[in-house]
């Protein structure tokens, strides 16, 4: 059992391990909060081995997601009563958020962007680098957008026309091992042919190809000379989500 | 039952492919290969040698090369195949043990010719670096031989990326990663308590990529556990350019009589661009006072500083 001094903690259950952080009751007594790493893409990224986490007991925080999940909850168990948090829920409408007060300040040691479904978000939160300290650690999550790019119909299409090899690599990206038999007989099926779970599957395979659009992105972030940030960290969220979490840090 | 794409197939093909189309009636994978092996697993042995890594060194070249020997059996898959990384020692759970033997053969001591002991092994590339593997299978299998192949640490390294990139694991180039690294690494000297402390973080491969490569520092843990006989260190250089005798060797260790291996073709090896001459500079003099400390450790000259 080892404690951080971010109030997380890690525990072994015969060789699986959980996460929690612990906060504290009105009896000031210690609690324990399972973090689930389906539940949130902060908790997916320590269990896919994030090695800087950056939250402090008085960090002030700045966050911004798309969805409520339950990372908030779990950003507020691991700071004390000095520290600050500014959430607010992403949407495209309020995303171009009004902090023209605060222009030029710097004051947040932590930003956490979760982009959602934003099209192209780096273009957009350009600007809340500003309000980050120097030094301060800048968190952004990009997510496959599947639902926007594979339709059934698309991928039907594409399924029978595409060649042999790119098929291939997809049923190898999906880790299922066929003989050269087995693989020759699902190459040539039509895609209608297949049933529901196969066509799910084959579906969710292809919206990982949207790797290169969340690339696209961070070269986006790298080539804006309005960011002068270093990359400090990259962690691909597989087995729990569709998503790739980047930490940068201000220079 | 099945669709007329499979009718060129015999009916146990056509089951299994309608198996795979239909997940829902068989969701666990039932075999019955793989029950027949968990129920006989009390029977089955452990394995006498292990290779515990380092990977996109030649683990699986290796391995497979040592399983074409007669008297050296295959882990095997519930197939009956060969199987691949078990990964046993780095996810073990307590209950599993029946797991993990039933992918070894029968191999009943009375039954075994004294004069041509068969023996099993396995080879899981990332052992090396788990920080909880060299007690697991010390308090499990004290005396099973260990054998680690090493590879030029840059050479090494920049054969890991390049299998990232292709696993989707980093998107960014081979300098920005190595670059991420060191600054996460001087983030972490500067403020210790930022670290997340993940139980088994220095087992994750692209997060270490660069850290994988300073071997001395796992051997250190090895050597806790086992005493450096119990250890066979092989270069990947001397697999390559004098495999007969480098796999002399192993079967000398193995207790095994020397036999001649057929296939040695390379697996697993794969292209990629040549490394950056000045990248190449600059990660020689990372590596030298730890590759110094490795030959001075190992009683070794590994000549990797050119």
């Amino acid at each position: 059992m080892k404690q951080t001094n971010t109030k997380i903690l890690w525990k072994n259950f015969n060789g699986k391990i959980k996460l929690y952080t612990i906060y504290s009751t009105s009896s000031k007594k210690n609690q324990e909060r399972n973090w689930s790493p389906f539940l949130s893409k902060l908790s997916a990224a320590l269990f896919n081995g994030l090695e800087v986490f950056p939250f402090r007991n008085n960090s002030k925080i700045f966050f911004l997601e798309e969805s409520r999940t339950t990372t908030l909850t779990h950003i507020h168990d691991l700071v004390d009563s000095s520290s600050q948090i500014i959430s607010h829920k992403l949407n495209e409408k309020n995303l171009e958020i009004n902090y023209a007060d605060k222009n030029g300040i710097e004051s947040f040691d932590v930003m956490y962007f979760d982009s959602g479904t934003i099209k192209n978000p780096i273009a957009k939160i350009v600007d809340y680098q500003k309000l980050l300290k120097k030094f301060g650690f800048f968190i952004i999550v990009l997510n496959s957008l599947e639902n926007e790019i594979i339709s059934y119909k698309e991928l039907s299409n594409w399924w029978d026309i595409k060649n042999e090899s790119k098929k291939q690599k997809i049923f190898q990206d999906m880790g299922i091992s066929l003989n050269k038999d087995e693989t020759k007989t699902m190459l040539l099926s039509k895609f209608i042919k297949f049933s529901k779970v196969w066509q799910d599957n084959i579906a969710l395979n292809m919206s990982k190809n949207n790797y290169l659009v969340i690339k696209n992105q961070i070269d986006l972030l790298k080539n804006n000379n309005a960011f002068s940030f270093k990359l400090v960290e990259e962690v691909n969220l597989s087995s729990f989500f569709e998503s790739t979490l980047f930490i940068f840090q201000k220079n | 039952m099945a669709s007329p794409i499979y009718s060129d197939y015999n009916l146990k093909k056509q089951i299994k492919f309608w198996l795979l189309n239909n997940p829902q009636f068989n969701p666990y994978k039932f075999s019955f290969g793989k029950f027949y092996r968990k129920l006989t697993s009390s029977l089955r042995t452990f394995p006498h040698f292990i290779i515990i890594g380092v990977g996109r060194a030649g683990t699986t070249a290796l391995y497979s090369y040592l399983i074409q020997h007669p008297s050296i059996h295959p882990v095997l898959a519930a197939d009956g195949k060969s199987a691949t990384d078990l990964h046993f020692f780095e996810y073990m759970i307590s209950d599993s043990i029946s797991w993990y033997k039933s992918h070894f053969p029968v191999l009943l001591p009375t039954l075994n010719s004294q004069k041509h002991p068969k023996i099993t092994g396995e080879y899981t590339s990332t052992y090396f670096y788990h920080p909880d593997t060299p007690k697991r299978i010390y308090q499990l299998l004290p005396k099973v031989k260990l054998i680690v192949i090493l590879r030029n640490p840059i050479d090494k390294i920049y054969s890991t990326y390049y299998q990232q990139f292709r696993y989707g694991e980093v998107s960014t180039s081979f300098e920005e990663t190595i670059d991420a690294e060191l600054r996460r690494i001087e983030i972490l000297e500067d403020n210790p308590n930022l670290f997340s402390q993940h139980p088994g973080f220095s087992n994750f491969i692209s997060q270490n990529i660069l850290r994988h490569g300073i071997y001395a520092d796992y051997f250190m843990k090895w050597f806790e556990f086992f005493n450096k006989k119990q250890i066979l260190i092989l270069n990947t250089d001397d697999l390559k350019k004098n495999t007969k005798n480098t796999l002399q060797q192993v079967f000398e260790f193995l207790d095994v009589e020397n036999h001649p291996i057929e296939n040695l073709s390379q697996i697993a090896a794969r292209k990629y661009p040549k490394l950056n001459d000045i990248t190449r500079k600059k990660l020689i003099e990372f590596y030298k006072p730890h590759n110094e400390r490795l030959n001075k450790l190992l009683q070794r000259n590994f000549e990797w500083d050119r």
